[in-house]
């Protein structure tokens, strides 16, 4: 008990913040695509059908937590799967959270290059990157977190202009709601599950939370308000740009954000602050994927009993760090990223989160026969 | 050991320095020798406050041997009424006080010495801090001397739940320390970790607290203070009240106060004395005029030199045509404009006061014109580094200011180098730099992160004091209300968002 | 297990490895990289930028594009600077190529500095260009970087070019002066400004088509005056709506929150009408008609002639009079655009929220210039100043 209570180190704000930072600033510049794309002129419908479909999932995490409190997921895998393909289950979930860092990278560097330079090499602009999310994941938890939260007000910032952008909104370019078959919208709902990827820290990061019980009301929280401002987003970005106009740009919301005017604004255009705003929480956001990244390796080869595996996340990270640089440069254009975004998602949702759908089965599978063979 | 050597013991000791007296008596035929150092004593007492009172007793006692002559049940009561005493049988600690500003008697036969505290060294009056100064509040600053700093504690705290605890650090200094805390308040994890950092500490000249900030800090390598430093006793008294920890240190009018947040940085006692409306204002402006100062040449950089767009384009047409034709690119003139103003700014702390203000004249109103227009600096620069350097000062901390000063620069190069983007990631930096600090067990972004809602009514914007019924959860006290005497343990188990 | 605070200063958060040396370390690390790669690619000093503030769009006969650009020379649009000895506060460049990107590259030969785009106010199109169709040249400048997206874009009848070169009465810029006098509030119901953002989404939109303000040359003032709207259909100039047929549209439409009407309504009594409070609703009745209902509030501001005082009466008449009016001319108006198949208002929103499966592009193109569209006026004055 003393090795577990020694690792609960997340206060419930820190906790929420861990969760919530990803999950906003993920998809946060282009899910209006998705939806737009799929559906048409009520494609923010989406949204609500993808929050119903993630919900199982904080459910599922919410049993693992009782089940195995204080354990990461990379943790009781081998305990329900069994040694080997314990160790393959992560290595397979693992492999999926690597992807969506490296996409999400790719994503915040593009950015980059889209509005704020021009000329400045990739390889330095990567290597400076990468450098700065090191330099606090090596730090631990603690730190990551920390300025997760302390960068809430950023999150707000995102959250004001979205507001404020409706200023051009117009009710006739989000009609009509509804009139196509539910398929449409379930098929949207499930392409846009995306979105929610971030979510699936959880099943690592309930081991580190100080208090339990809060763990499923803040996810619960989390996931709610970050639908809330997803759906009001989309609703918005819907409004003034139409559907089809959406899908003009490689980021609608950073187009949207450029549109408002605000006459007594010290800048000319909200659109880069909001653009700095976002990259800021990104900036934390990889620092959360890396950190989960480098200690889940570090569990990989764990023995029962350890909470730290045989190597330190630490060398892991910096092992890490060098292999998404790799990858960075391996993606020339967002482009090419964008034309394969559809295998990102689909391999992304099944390792993400269809793998922790698998071993929960796997888990009541698992309490049925061990119940049956008591019984009998 | 034989009496006569104990004279003998201590000459060896101490030498023969300038400034020890020594006053031989004769007194009823007992040879007793005065010792004690002359600054450090208030010679003009000596006679009433030893020499008198030695008289009368060696009168009165009859029949003791020579050897028992000070002992302990045998001590001349008029000592004990005029200052405090102590009998010492060891010379080497006979030595330790005299240094202290004891006088000592020496007699040729008795085997005790007794010691007679009579401090009498010249003393600096409590004066305003120059460097913290309010317009409304108390006009008093710690001094060099630690009894009367422990005083003007005493004299707004008047509990005697108020602990000072003493030290003594350096092996030849031999510097006071005094630990003061609020029993029922001050976390005890918190005592016992201050006790054991000032325990481990191996140095031999303590001179200031700042060389005792430098030994205790969490974090070496940083250049955000993790330990506050104060000269005025109302802000020890307030910071006390909330349960945190004030070392004072001998000689030094710099108070340390641990744990601390980049939130308590800002923030000056004022801000509690001039209502809560006009307080919360203040500390906002200060807080936009630290971040002016901070990032407010960076910013200039980023967006005239490599992200235009961002500028109303009325601005940027002005900007560049002020800037047509200076030799200069802007990194550069800002570079060393800053520079220039530092250089004012050291000159300018050492420079006489009838000096000063012709300095002031010639570098602010002379140089800069003439930069401008001899073509050399183009005058937005100007504009902007001084708004940055004046707003630096908006700040009541010292040590914090310093920290911005140096983090300015790190900005202007991360502007220089990828404009906004490179901005925000040198921001981001200092700021994960930030989140991995803590000070005495406390974060140091506290309250913001981690994020404690309670604690936040105290940053920037302060709850008027009336509302103000609990205290602040960030120093962890052990008792959380201000008026009753509700327990941190009923408390935390209600309310959890206040752990880190 | 007990729930007892945390150690003040725990050994467990912070690995005993990173403290001291590997951080300094790593701080060393940072800089060496930055001091190896360092470079200030992207710097560009204010000065050294020549920024376009307006862009003239042309096509010659033999369809070459010409393009013009106006630069500030920043010197002298300082406020302060003396204006002993005026001089010209920018220049215009031109340059004549095959494709837009290649006049625009050849702006670099024509100037000292990087010419950039990232303050261009305003987009101006030459008859011809429009004629042809916008698209590629919209998308060559969508592909700009950074190129402002609240650029405001108009027609230019006669040569585009010939505007930025203008100097104006007032000390600004051409561009700026155009600018500004499509953001006044007080010229809103004359101009109707039209966003790059807002005509993207128009263009790329099915269901409803973008229109251009226009501008007209008049060589004895030497200026340049607003001449109501060009009507698009997709991509392509369709028609021109006169000024007083642009007050209609902005009427009709949910572009325009204020119009000011004057009219005739009795013999040589002309008024004038603001108004104030608009709503327009849109009904789809299938399979052919649609109702146009527009209930508005406004302010008499003038009326020419009249002698007697107003009574309630008379404002009715009046009422009247003017919806009536308003009525014919927004039902011209409708069946000039359904003739160029021209959908301003954006008609096709309403049919496809009613009938979504149906609704295509191509069966709206086909369905709106069949369409039966009514329209329904209902004025009410709520301030006339006269009524005693």
């Amino acid at each position: 008990m003393k090795r577990i209570n020694k690792h609960k180190v997340l206060s419930p704000g820190l906790f929420f913040f861990l969760l919530f930072t990803p999950s906003l600033v993920f998809a946060f510049m282009f899910f209006p695509l998705t939806g737009a794309q799929l559906i048409g002129a009520d494609g923010y419908l989406a949204i609500p059908v993808a929050f119903a479909l993630t919900v199982p999932i904080t459910l599922v995490a919410q049993y693992f937590t009782a089940q195995y409190p204080g354990l990461t997921m990379i943790e009781y895998a081998p305990f329900i799967l069994g040694k080997t393909l314990g160790f393959l289950y992560n290595l397979l979930y693992l492999s999926g959270l690597l992807l969506i860092t490296i996409v999400f990278f790719r994503e915040v560097t593009g950015m980059a290059y889209g509005f704020l330079i021009d000329r400045a090499p990739f390889l330095f602009v990567t290597l400076l990157m990468v450098g700065a999310v090191l330099y606090i994941s090596y730090y631990g938890i603690t730190s990551v977190a920390r300025l997760a939260s302390f960068l809430f007000p950023a999150s707000l910032f995102l959250g004001v202009t979205i507001l404020l952008a409706f200023q051009n909104w117009q009710l006739l370019n989000i009609l009509p709601i509804g009139g196509e078959p539910v398929g449409t919208y379930l098929n949207g709902g499930v392409q846009s599950l995306y979105i929610f990827y971030p979510f699936t820290l959880i099943f690592q990061a309930t081991a580190f939370a100080d208090r339990r019980e809060k763990v499923f009301p803040l996810s619960l929280l989390a996931h709610g308000l970050i639908s809330l401002l997803y759906f009001l987003n989309s609703i918005g970005i819907t409004g003034v740009f139409t559907a089809e106009g959406i899908t003009r740009y490689l980021w609608p919301n950073m187009e949207y954000s450029r549109t408002i005017d605000l006459p007594f604004f010290l800048f000319e255009e909200v659109g880069l602050v909001f653009n700095i705003a976002w990259g800021v929480l990104s900036y934390s956001t990889i620092t959360i994927f890396f950190f989960f990244l480098a200690h889940g390796l570090a569990q990989l080869g764990l023995k029962s009993g350890d909470f730290h595996g045989p190597v330190s996340y630490q060398k892991i990270l910096i092992f890490l760090g060098v292999i998404i640089f790799g990858a960075l440069q391996l993606i020339p254009d967002l482009n090419i990223l964008r034309a394969h975004f559809r295998s990102v998602q689909i391999i992304g949702g099944l390792l993400l989160f269809g793998l922790p759908v698998l071993l929960f089965l796997c888990s009541l599978l698992r309490v049925y026969f061990w119940r049956r063979t008591q019984n009998g | 050991m034989p009496p006569e050597s104990l004279s003998h013991e201590l000459q060896t000791l101490i030498g023969n320095p300038w400034d020890l007296t020594r006053r031989n008596l004769c007194l009823n035929g007992q040879r007793l020798e005065v010792l004690y150092l002359r600054g450090l004593v208030k010679e003009e007492r000596i006679d009433q406050a030893v020499i008198r009172p030695l008289q009368d007793f060696l009168a009165t006692i009859e029949g003791t041997s020579d050897q028992d002559l000070f002992s302990t049940d045998n001590f001349p009561p008029a000592f004990r009424t005029a200052t405090e005493t102590r009998i010492l049988q060891n010379p080497k600690q006979a030595t330790e006080l005299l240094l202290e500003g004891w006088v000592l008697l020496v007699s040729n036969k008795a085997k005790f010495i007794p010691a007679l505290y009579l401090p009498g060294w010249t003393k600096r009056p409590p004066s305003e801090p120059p460097g913290e100064k309010t317009l409304r509040g108390p006009r008093e600053g710690f001094t060099e001397d630690l009894l009367e700093n422990i005083t003007l504690i005493r004299r707004w705290i008047k509990d005697p739940r108020l602990r000072v605890e003493e030290k003594t650090v350096g092996k030849r200094t031999k510097t006071k320390i005094l630990l003061t805390f609020l029993a029922d308040l001050a976390s005890p994890e918190l005592v016992r970790e201050v006790h054991k950092r000032l325990d481990a500490i191996e140095i031999d000249a303590i001179l200031e607290s700042g060389y005792l900030e430098e030994l205790i800090t969490d974090e070496r390598l940083t250049i955000f203070p993790l330990i506050q430093a104060t000269e005025r006793s109302d802000k020890v008294t307030a910071a006390l009240l909330e349960g945190r920890v004030a070392i004072l240190v001998d000689k030094s009018p710099s108070v340390l106060l641990v744990p601390v947040t980049i939130n308590e940085l800002y923030q000056s006692p004022e801000d509690y004395y001039l209502g809560y409306w006009l307080g919360s204002l203040l500390r906002i402006i200060r807080l936009i005029g630290n971040n002016l100062a901070i990032l407010l040449p960076g910013l200039y950089v980023a967006l005239v030199q490599v992200n235009p767009e961002l500028l109303p384009s009325h601005l940027l047409l002005n900007i560049a045509g002020l800037r047509a034709n200076f030799p200069f690119p802007i990194v550069v003139e800002v570079l060393f404009v800053a520079f220039a103003v530092e250089i004012f700014y050291e000159s300018a702390l050492r420079l006489p006061q009838s000096v000063a203000s012709v300095g002031g004249v010639v570098s602010g109103i002379v140089l800069g014109y003439a930069t401008v227009q001899a073509g050399i600096i183009s005058s937005p620069t100007l504009v902007v580094i001084i708004v940055s350097t004046i707003s630096l000062y908006s700040g009541p901390n010292y040590d914090v200011s310093i920290a911005w000063r140096v983090l300015k620069y790190l900005l202007i190069l991360g502007s220089a180098l990828l404009g906004v983007f490179g901005l925000a990631v040198t921001a981001a930096l200092i700021l994960a730099h930030a989140a991995t600090l803590q000070s005495f067990g406390v974060s140091y972004l506290a309250p913001w992160a981690p994020l404690q809602p309670a604690a936040l009514s105290d940053a920037p914007v302060r709850k008027p004091l009336w509302l103000k019924k609990r205290r602040l959860s960030t120093y962890r006290p052990q008792e959380m209300s201000r008026q009753g005497d509700t327990k941190q343990e009923d408390v935390s188990s209600r309310k959890g968002d206040e752990k880190d | 297990m007990d729930r007892k605070r945390k150690p003040v200063h725990p050994e467990s958060e912070k690995p005993t490895s990173v403290r001291g040396s590997t951080r300094l370390k790593f701080c060393l690390l940072l800089a060496c990289i930055s001091l190896y790669n360092a470079g200030c690619w992207d710097v560009m000093d204010i000065e050294k930028r020549d920024l376009i503030t307006g862009l003239a769009l042309d096509l010659t006969t033999d369809g070459q594009v010409i393009l013009t650009a106006q630069i500030p020379i920043p010197k002298v649009t300082l406020p302060n600077i003396s204006t002993v000895n005026p001089k010209a506060n920018f220049y215009t460049i031109s340059a004549l190529g095959a494709s837009t990107l290649e006049a625009f590259s050849l702006f670099q030969t024509k100037t000292p500095g990087h010419v950039s785009t990232l303050k261009t106010n305003v987009l101006l199109f030459g008859e011809r260009v429009v004629k042809k169709g916008l698209t590629p040249f919209l998308d060559t400048i969508a592909r700009i970087p950074k190129f402002p997206i609240k650029a405001n874009l108009m027609i230019v009848r006669g040569d585009p070019g010939q505007l930025l070169r203008e100097e104006v009465a007032a000390a600004i810029l051409p561009s700026f002066y155009l600018k500004h006098f499509f953001e006044a509030p007080q010229k809103s119901g004359m101009v109707y400004p039209m966003k790059l953002w807002r005509f993207y989404y128009k263009l790329d939109s099915p269901a409803i088509d973008p229109y251009l303000p226009v501008l007209d040359y008049h060589p004895e003032e030497k200026v340049f005056l607003p001449a109501g709207l060009a009507a698009l259909s997709g991509d392509t100039l369709a028609a021109y709506l006169s000024p007083e047929e642009s007050k209609i549209f902005g009427s009709l439409s949910e572009e325009d929150e204020e119009v000011v009407l004057s009219t005739e309504w009795h013999e040589g009594r002309f008024i004038s009408i603001r108004y104030v409070n608009k709503r327009v609703t849109y009904q789809w009745l299938p399979p052919h008609i649609i109702n146009i209902h527009m209930k508005a509030n406004g302010y008499l501001l003038e009326e020419t002639g009249a002698t007697l005082p107003l009574t309630p009466g008379h404002l009715r008449k009046i009422e009247a009079a003017l919806a009536s009016k308003v009525k014919s001319q927004a039902e011209e108006l409708i069946r000039r655009l359904q003739a160029v198949n021209s959908d301003l208002i954006g008609l096709g929103r309403i049919v496809r929220a009613k009938e979504r499966q149906k609704w295509s592009e191509t069966h709206w193109r086909k369905l709106y210039p069949t369409l039966e569209i009514r329209v329904n006026v209902d004025f009410t004055i709520t301030r006339s100043g006269r009524l005693n």
